[in-house]
C-alpha cells in the first residue's frame, strides 16, 4: 500500500488526462501500477445511509461496474498452495469466485482474489489478534461487518469488500483510531511509510468527531536500538506477538484496560533480543521506530538498494538506503528461504560503522612506526617490490571474513601466480576437505529445517552465529514441537532445549548410543544435526566429524529425501572461499611467512608471525590487523561495491553497491589485479565479467545467483584420517553477538548494544 | 563580499597596450609586497619560500603573456585582484593556497611519468573507482 | 457575516475545550490504584524477596489442582488474588514474579492480568479497603455523600486523584488502616448507596470481603470507627427496619401464599 499508488488514484479521480496519458504511453505498465485493488474513494452522501444505499444499488442494476472488472491479480504476490485437493473451497469476493483452500481467513482469500483488505494489527507471521478492526468487511447473510482476518472462509461465502456498509466500518474504526493518535506525523519517523497514514487516506474519512483531549502514554526505553513514543500507539499488539512468537522474548506486553492500556514491560526493561529491531518494521505508526535513524532521513528521500547482508553467514536479503553517499538504514527484504521477512540486529544497526574507521588513502608505515598516506602507484611500487624479494613459499594470503568471492579468485590467482598456495580465508585455517561441498554446507537448507522434528547443535550457538538460523529452528521447535540437543558451553537459547552436556564426551555417547538423547533422535522422523563452524579451528574436528556422522549414520540423518546433515557457517566469504579452493597447503604456514598480504583479515592470530614479515593489509576498516601492516591499501565495503557472497546453505548471492566508496579507495579485485600488473605478472581479467568467467571456471554454482546448490556428494566417500578425540570442551565460536567483524567493531550502535545489553544478560 | 567589492578599485579601461602592462607590473609589485602576509597568515613557512611563491605569481602572469588586447587584460587584472584581495583577507584556507600555489606548481608530484607501458587499467586505476 | 458567525462559533468551542482542560482532575475518575507502569520504591521492587507462606503454598496447590497440568497458566486470577490476601491488600512485583513462577509464564503474562483487573491493586492500601460504589442507582441514593463522609472523616484523597503523590496510589490513613477507593456497581443497587469493605488485617485467612448497604453518611462513619475499635460491624443492610433486601416495614406484595401454577385435573382420566 504505497503512497505513490493512492496519489495516483488520487490524481486519476480528478482528471482522466492523467489516466489516459499513462495509458497511452504503456497500457502493460499501466494493468501493473493499477492494480485490481484500484478503489474509487467515494465520499460520503451514500455513506450516511448505508442500508437504504445497499437497498437501492443492488435491487435495480443488473450491470454492475464492478462485474465487469476483469479478473484481478492476487495482492503482493499472494500464492495459493492446496496441500491436499480435496479441501479446496470456493468462496466470492466481490462477486467473482475465487478457489482458496480450506481453513484460510476471510482476508487471505480476499488477497489471493486481489483485494488488499486495510489491516493493522494482521500481520501473515503472526498469530491472529483480532483487535484492530480495520479489516472489516460485510459478508452476505452475516449481520454485522465481520473481521476478516479473524475469520475462516466458509465454502460459499459471498464477501463484499466495497458496499457502503464495509466502507462505513472502516471509516468508523479509522475515526475510533485517529481519536487517540496524536497529529504529529510532521515530526514523526514514520511518516510517508506509515501504515496509519496511508489508510486514513484510502479508507478514512475527512473529519472527526472527537474533540476531547487525546491521551498520552509514558515513552519506555526498550534500549539502543528501538526509540519509543508510545502516545502513538494504536495497540494492535503486533510488537507484543512478534516478541512472544518470533524472537522468544518475553518482555512485552499490553498492561491496563480500556483508554489507559498501553504496550510496555510493566517493569524496566530492555528488549534483549537480537532480533528487536524488527518490531520497528512491523510497527505500522511510529510508536516504534529507529533510534539511530531518528530524524535522519525521510524515506522518501533515500535511495533504495536491493542487496545482501554480509555480516554473518546467513545472507539476509536486506535493502541499503542512502542518501547521497551516505548509508542511512538497512532494512530487510523478503526472501522466505533465507531470513523470512526479519533480520537480526547486528545487519540492520551496523551501518554506522560503515561511516567509522574507514580507511581513505593507501599507506605506507615509516621508519618511525607512523603511517603516511602514499599515492597507489607508490603503495604498489613498494608491494610489489617486497613480493618480488621473499621466496614463493614465504608468501601467505588470507581473505576475511567480508571477502566477496571475486577478490577471493583474485587473491588466490595472484599469490599461485607468484608460486605460493598458502591463501586461505580465515575461520577455515585448517578445512582440509572442501572438495566436499556437503562437508561444510547447511544441506538441509535454512527454509528447510522447518521439516526437522529433532536437533542436535553441536559446539554451536545459533542464536550468537547465525540470529536468523537460530529463528528459524525456534519457529519449528514452536510449530512441530521438535527437540533440541545441544553440546556445548551453557548458552542461552530462546527455546526449550536440553543441553546434552559441553565436551566431546558426550557425543561419543551419543555414536555410540549409549545416551539418553539417542532414543529422541532415532525416534524422529527427519533428524537435523548441526554442527558448528567453530570446530573447524580445533585440531580434532575430523575425529569429531566422524563422530558426528556415525551419529549421521545411526540416526538415519542423510537419506535419499532428507538430508539433515548440516554444518553452520560462522561468516560470509567462508562457503565461497571453500568452494573456491581457498585451503592452506601447510597448517602453520604463518610462522614462516615473510610477506603476508591480508585481505580484509583482522580475525588472524599474528602472535606467531615472524617480526620481519612484511604485512600488506587491504581493507575497508582500520581495525585490528592494521596495527601490524607494514602498507594499507584502502578498499571498498560490502555497501559501495557489486560481489558474489554465498551463504551457509550454498546459496550464491550478490550485493550491489549503494553509495559510493569513501576517499581514495577501490574494489578489492581491482587492486589486485592492478597490483598484479605493477608486481610483473598481470592477471588477465580486466572487468568484473572477466574474472566471474574465471570463477565460471572453478566454482560454476557461485554465477548462479540466488539459487540454491546444494550438495551432490555425500559424506560416504570422504577420506580416511586418524585422530583421537580429546576431551577438551567446545567453545564458543562468537563471544560479542553485536561485534564480529570490521564493520560491526567500527561501529557505535554495537558498541552501545554490547554495553547495554549484553551485561544485562 | 561588499568590503572586498569596495577594496577593489575599478580603474577606468587602459587605453593603450602600454598602459594596461604599467598596470600589470603594478599588480605585480604590489602581489610581492603582500606576499610576507600571506606566508606569515597562512602559516606557509614550511612548505615554500617567498622567491618561491614570486615566480609562481611571475608564471601566472606570465601565461597570459600573448594576449594584447588591453580590454582582455584590464579584465584579467580585475580578476587578479580580487583573487589577491581574497588572498590577503584570509578568505581562503592554507589548503587553498596549497593546492593553488604551491604544490603542483613546480614543487613535488611527478604525475604521467612512466605511464607508458601500462595498461588501461592500471590507468584507471591509478585515477578513479569508477572508470 | 458568515466569516464572523464562524469566528464567534469556534472561539466558543475553544472555550468549551478549555474548560474541559481545567476540569481534567475531576472528570477522569481512575479506578485503578495505580499507573500502568511500575517504579521502583523501597516497598516494591524485583528484588524484594517474597513468597508464598507455607500456608497458602498448600492452598496454591489445591488452587492449581482446579487445572489440567498444561493450562497452569489459568490458575494466574485466584493466585494473584490469594497473593494479594497474603500481603495485606496488594501487590508488589516480587509477588507478581513469584506467581509467574509458579504458572510457569514469563512475568509480563501476569502483569498483564494484575493491570487490567481494578481489583488487584498494584499499590499499597490500608488494612481495610472500602470501596464506595459509585454507579447510578448509588448515586441517585447518595453515594458521593458517602464518598465525601469518610474521605473527610479518614482525612485521606480517594485513588486516582492524588495529583502530587508520585506513586499515584491510593492515599491510606496515616495508622495505615483505612484506604477508600471506588469501584462500579457490585449489584446491591436495592440496597443503594453501600459499600464493600475488603478487611487484610487478618493475613489471607482471616479474609473477609463484606457489603454494608443502605448507609448514611453518619452510619458509614460508625461502621469506621467500629473497624478501628476491632469490631466487626454487622454485615448486609444498615437499615434496623429492613431485611436484607426486603422493603421498609415488612412486605407489602405478595402478602398470601403463591398461587401454585395451574394444573391439569389428574383424576380426569
Amino acid at each position: 500500500m504505497g503512497f505513490a499508488l493512492i496519489a495516483l488514484r488520487r490524481a486519476s479521480r480528478s482528471s482522466t488526462s492523467v489516466f489516459n496519458r499513462l495509458s497511452s504511453s504503456s497500457p502493460a505498465s499501466i494493468s501493473r501500477v493499477l492494480p485490481s485493488s484500484y478503489r474509487w474513494i467515494v465520499s460520503t452522501p451514500e455513506l450516511q445511509n448505508p442500508e437504504a444505499a445497499t437497498a437501492t444499488t443492488t435491487t435495480p442494476q443488473p450491470t454492475q461496474p464492478e462485474l465487469i472488472h476483469p479478473p484481478r491479480n492476487p495482492v503482493g504476490g499472494a500464492r495459493v498452495h492446496f496441500p491436499n485437493p480435496d479441501d479446496a473451497i470456493e468462496v466470492f469476493v466481490d462477486g467473482f469466485p475465487v478457489k482458496i483452500p480450506k481453513g484460510m481467513t476471510v482476508l487471505q482469500a480476499c488477497e489471493i482474489a486481489g483485494v488488499d483488505i486495510p489491516r493493522f494489527c494482521y500481520h501473515s507471521r503472526l498469530s491472529i489478534a483480532g483487535n484492530c478492526r480495520m479489516c472489516l468487511v460485510e459478508v452476505e447473510k452475516s449481520p454485522k461487518p465481520v473481521a476478516s482476518c479473524a475469520m475462516p472462509a466458509l465454502p460459499g461465502m459471498k464477501i463484499k469488500t466495497d458496499t457502503p456498509i464495509a466502507k462505513k466500518a472502516r471509516e468508523g474504526v479509522m475515526e475510533f483510531l485517529l481519536m487517540n493518535h496524536p497529529l504529529d506525523c510532521p515530526i514523526c519517523d514514520q511518516g510517508g511509510e506509515c501504515d496509519l497514514q496511508d489508510q486514513s487516506m484510502a479508507f478514512g474519512s475527512d473529519r472527526g468527531r472527537f474533540t476531547d483531549v487525546k491521551r498520552s502514554v509514558v515513552d519506555k526505553n526498550l534500549g539502543p536500538l528501538v526509540k519509543t513514543v508510545m502516545t502513538r500507539c494504536i495497540q494492535c499488539t503486533r510488537c507484543v506477538r512478534f516478541a512472544t512468537e518470533v524472537a522468544g522474548v518475553q518482555d512485552l506486553g499490553m498492561l491496563g484496560r480500556g483508554s489507559g492500556e498501553e504496550i510496555g514491560t510493566y517493569v524496566e526493561k530492555l528488549m534483549t533480543s537480537e532480533l528487536s529491531g524488527n518490531v520497528i518494521d512491523i510497527c505500522p505508526v511510529g510508536a516504534l521506530t529507529s533510534k539511530p535513524f531518528a530524524f535522519k532521513a525521510r524515506n522518501w528521500e533515500l535511495k533504495g538498494t536491493e542487496t545482501i547482508d554480509v555480516t554473518d553467514a546467513v545472507g539476509s536479503n536486506i535493502r541499503i538506503d542512502s542518501r547521497g553517499p551516505e548509508v542511512m538504514r538497512i532494512i530487510p527484504r523478503l526472501n522466505e528461504d533465507i531470513n523470512e521477512e526479519w533480520i537480526s540486529d547486528k545487519t540492520r544497526f551496523c551501518y554506522d560503522g560503515l561511516k567509522r574507521q574507514r580507511l581513505n588513502d593507501p599507506m605506507i608505515r615509516g621508519p618511525d612506526g607512523r603511517f603516511k598516506s602514499v599515492s597507489w602507484r607508490d603503495a604498489l611500487a613498494i608491494v610489489a617490490e617486497v613480493v618480488h624479494n621473499v621466496k614463493p613459499e614465504e608468501i601467505v594470503g588470507v581473505a576475511g571474513k567480508l571477502s566477496d568471492a571475486e577478490s577471493m579468485m583474485m587473491l588466490k590467482d595472484f599469490l599461485n601466480k607468484l608460486g605460493s598456495n598458502n591463501v586461505w580465508c580465515e575461520g577455515t585455517a585448517a578445512q582440509p576437505c572442501a572438495d566436499l561441498r556437503s562437508g561444510f554446507l547447511m544441506n538441509s537448507s535454512i527454509g528447510g529445517l522447518e521439516k526437522a522434528d529433532a536437533f542436535l547443535l553441536v559446539g554451536t550457538q545459533p542464536r550468537v552465529e547465525a540470529a536468523m538460523v537460530n529463528a528459524r529452528i525456534r519457529k519449528t521447535v514452536k510449530a512441530n514441537q521438535a527437540k533440541v540437543g545441544y553440546i556445548g558451553p551453557p548458552a542461552d537459547l530462546n527455546y526449550d532445549h536440553q543441553h546434552l552436556g559441553t565436551t566431546p564426551q558426550t557425543l561419543l555417547e551419543i555414536a555410540e548410543g549409549r545416551h539418553p538423547f539417542c532414543s529422541t533422535l532415532l525416534s524422529a522422523k527427519n533428524p537435523a544435526i548441526i554442527v558448528g563452524a567453530g570446530l573447524f579451528e580445533r585440531m580434532d574436528k575430523d575425529a569429531i566429524f566422524s563422530a558426528v556422522e556415525t551419529i549421521a549414520k545411526l540416526g538415519k540423518v542423510v537419506r535419499p529425501d532428507w538430508n539433515g546433515l548440516n554444518v553452520l557457517l560462522l561468516n560470509a566469504a567462508q562457503a565461497a572461499a571453500l568452494d573456491l579452493g581457498l585451503v592452506p597447503e601447510t597448517e602453520n604456514s604463518i610462522e614462516s611467512a615473510k610477506f603476508l598480504y591480508l585481505m580484509g583479515a583482522d580475525d588472524v592470530n599474528l602472535d606467531k608471525l615472524p617480526g620481519d614479515a612484511f604485512v600488506v593489509y587491504q581493507g575497508h576498516h582500520g581495525d585490528k590487523s592494521v596495527y601490524r601492516a607494514n602498507v594499507i591499501l584502502p578498499a571498498s565495503a560490502f555497501s559501495e561495491k557489486e560481489g558474489i557472497y554465498e551463504n551457509t546453505e550454498g546459496c550464491a548471492q550478490q550485493t550491489l553497491p549503494a553509495v559510493p566508496t569513501v576517499g581514495d579507495a577501490r574494489d578489492d579485485w581491482k587492486i589486485i589485479r592492478a597490483l598484479s600488473e605493477v608486481s610483473g605478472i598481470q592477471l588477465p581479467y580486466d572487468s568484473l565479467g572477466a574474472v566471474r568467467s574465471r570463477i565460471r571456471n572453478v566454482a560454476p554454482n557461485l554465477l548462479h545467483v540466488d539459487e540454491r546448490e546444494s550438495a551432490t556428494f555425500s559424506h560416504v566417500v570422504k577420506p580416511e584420517f586418524c585422530q583421537k578425540i580429546s576431551m577438551t570442551p567446545f567453545t564458543s565460536a562468537v563471544e560479542n553477538f553485536y561485534m564480529t567483524d570490521s564493520i560491526t567493531r567500527a561501529s557505535k550502535i554495537m558498541a552501545q548494544c554490547s554495553a547495554s545489553l549484553l551485561s544485562k544478560k | 563580499m561588499s568590503f572586498i567589492a569596495r577594496a577593489i578599485q575599478v580603474p577606468p579601461n587602459s587605453a593603450t597596450l602600454e598602459e594596461a602592462r604599467k598596470r600589470t607590473f603594478s599588480f605585480f609589485k604590489q602581489a610581492c609586497r603582500s606576499i610576507p602576509t600571506v606566508m606569515d597568515i597562512y602559516n606557509l613557512d614550511d612548505v615554500c619560500t617567498i622567491s618561491h611563491l614570486r615566480s609562481t605569481i611571475s608564471a601566472e602572469i606570465r601565461k597570459n603573456a600573448h594576449i594584447t588586447n588591453p580590454k582582455v587584460i584590464d579584465m584579467l587584472l580585475f580578476k587578479a585582484m580580487e583573487e589577491l584581495n581574497n588572498v590577503v583577507e584570509h578568505a581562503k584556507q592554507r589548503h587553498h593556497i596549497i593546492g593553488q600555489y604551491v604544490v603542483g606548481k613546480g614543487l613535488v608530484q611527478d604525475r604521467g611519468t612512466g605511464d607508458q607501458d601500462i595498461s588501461g587499467f592500471l590507468k584507471n586505476f591509478y585515477t578513479s573507482n569508477y572508470s | 457575516m458568515f466569516a464572523t458567525g464562524a469566528a464567534r462559533l469556534a472561539s466558543k468551542r475553544l472555550l468549551e475545550i478549555r474548560q474541559v482542560f481545567r476540569q481534567s482532575p475531576q472528570t477522569s475518575r481512575s479506578l485503578s490504584t495505580a499507573l500502568n507502569y511500575h517504579l521502583d520504591s523501597p516497598d516494591n521492587n524485583p528484588d524484594m524477596p517474597w513468597e508464598f507462606s507455607e500456608k497458602n503454598k498448600e492452598k496454591a496447590k489445591e488452587i492449581l489442582s482446579h487445572y489440567p497440568s498444561n493450562y497452569k497458566q489459568s490458575a494466574v486470577i485466584p493466585l494473584l488474588d490469594l497473593a494479594q490476601q497474603q500481603h495485606g491488600g496488594w501487590l508488589p512485583v516480587s509477588a507478581m514474579n513469584a506467581v509467574a513462577k509458579v504458572i510457569e509464564v514469563a512475568p509480563i503474562r501476569v502483569y498483564e492480568v494484575a493491570t487490567f483487573y481494578s481489583m488487584f491493586n498494584r499499590a499499597k492500601v490500608g488494612k481495610y479497603h472500602l470501596l464506595v460504589c459509585g454507579t447510578t442507582p448509588c448515586m441517585i441514593r447518595g453515594s458521593r455523600d458517602i464518598e465525601d463522609a469518610l474521605l473527610k472523616h479518614l482525612g485521606v484523597k480517594r485513588n486516582g486523584e492524588l495529583i502530587a503523590a508520585r506513586y499515584r496510589s491510593c492515599e491510606v490513613t496515616k495508622d495505615g488502616m483505612f484506604s477508600v477507593g471506588e469501584m462500579e456497581c457490585m449489584g446491591s443497587c436495592v440496597n443503594a448507596p453501600m459499600i464493600a469493605v475488603a478487611d487484610y488485617s487478618n493475613g489471607s485467612e482471616g479474609y473477609t470481603y463484606n457489603y454494608y448497604e443502605d448507609l448514611t453518611p453518619e452510619r458509614v462513619v460508625e461502621i469506621v470507627e467500629m473497624f478501628r475499635k476491632g469490631e466487626i460491624p454487622p454485615v448486609g443492610t444498615q437499615n434496623k427496619k429492613r431485611i436484607m433486601s426486603g422493603p421498609e416495614d415488612g412486605n407489602t406484595s405478595l402478602l398470601s401464599d403463591p398461587k401454585p401454577p395451574p394444573c391439569r385435573d389428574l383424576n380426569a382420566c
